[in-house]
């Protein structure tokens, strides 16, 4: 995968970030998801609030358009990560973006670019919605601090599928809360 | 014996003045390399949470030392909020040998590398007398 027009500022990053303030404020009013979002093996101790936290400090994420195998790739709504499976840099990201999400993808579009509905997580919450972009940021938050259970998925729609029914049962509640 | 007193009290006065004054110059003096003569030190690992959030950067300690070249404080010059606790921490378990000052400066230099290793991820360098190098390996998407 690539990523063309990487940028840590502008509209997209605001909603991001206020997403990202939005989960941080929330969780510790929700048990279930705050117990949940807790890292695992090498990363235990760290929470799913402080990565959020210092996420937030350092502005270490980003946004831009995916791209795979040279052609615009709108299936995937964020990845977490630097290096490409094959341990290459992914082209068009710094070194230190923990996250980067897509700008054609579910995150900030109702639909894709042939019109068709784009869907997030297991209750398929319309895309471009504060739920589908909680959806989506709470489990790159558990990638990122290596929640327990919890799976890599890139171009893994299985494992995909297994990590989004994760987020359903420990953070539903906190996700159709938010404002 | 007002006089006598008033004499006191300046003589307090100057000397206290003379006190602070003179701790503070020792305390922003520069330390050379020189002065520096590194006789143990400890690994430090990349802290967890700089490293899920890839924080990178420098971090300056300055560590007070005792009369044998213990550590017996260490207080932060620079560097981000998230790494510089462990480097107090680590800073704590160097030895050096003793110097005039009683101070050495420690610089923790974290980076987030491309590099693969078999050997894990963390790695410490240490450029004596007080440069130490953290890496840690990029992260694989997901």
């Amino acid at each position: 995968v690539s990523v063309t027009n990487f940028s840590q500022t502008g509209a997209n990053q605001t909603t991001i970030t206020n997403v990202l303030q939005k989960i941080e404020a929330a969780l510790p009013n929700n048990a279930t998801c705050n117990n949940w979002l807790q890292g695992g093996g090498e990363d235990q101790g760290v929470s799913g609030s402080q990565q959020i936290q210092v996420v937030l400090q350092a502005n270490n994420f980003g946004h831009g358009t995916f791209n795979k195998d040279n052609v615009v790739y709108y299936e995937n709504d964020a990845f977490s990560g630097t290096k490409n499976p094959d341990q290459t840099p992914i082209p068009g990201i710094p070194g230190s973006a923990v996250f980067t999400v897509n700008d054609v993808g579910g995150f900030f579009n109702a639909t894709d670019n042939q019109g068709n509905p784009i869907t997030v997580g297991k209750r398929k919450y319309s895309g471009g919605t504060l739920r589908a972009q909680a959806t989506i940021l709470i489990h790159e938050t558990a990638h990122q601090i290596m929640v327990s259970g919890f799976q890599p998925d890139f171009s893994r729609p299985k494992a995909g599928k297994a990590n989004d029914q994760l987020v359903d049962t420990n953070c539903r509640t906190l996700i159709e809360g938010l404002q | 014996m007002k006089l006598i007193s008033r004499n006191v009290i300046l003589a307090v006065v100057f000397l206290a003045i003379s006190f602070v004054t003179a701790s503070q110059t020792q305390h922003d003096s520069a330390i050379s390399d020189k002065e520096m003569k590194l006789v143990d030190f400890a690994d430090l690992e990349y802290p967890k949470l700089a490293r899920t959030a890839l924080v990178q950067g420098i971090v300056v300690i300055r560590a007070k030392l005792d009369d044998k070249g213990y550590v017996i404080d260490s207080t932060a010059l620079s560097g981000a909020d998230v790494l510089i606790p462990d480097c107090l921490a680590n800073a704590r378990k160097w030895r050096f040998q003793p110097n005039a000052k009683k101070a050495v400066v420690i610089v923790y230099n974290f980076r987030v590398t491309d590099a693969v290793s078999k050997s894990g991820c963390s790695h410490f360098m240490l450029e004596a007398p007080n440069f130490a190098t953290i890496t840690t390996c990029s992260p694989q998407i997901q």
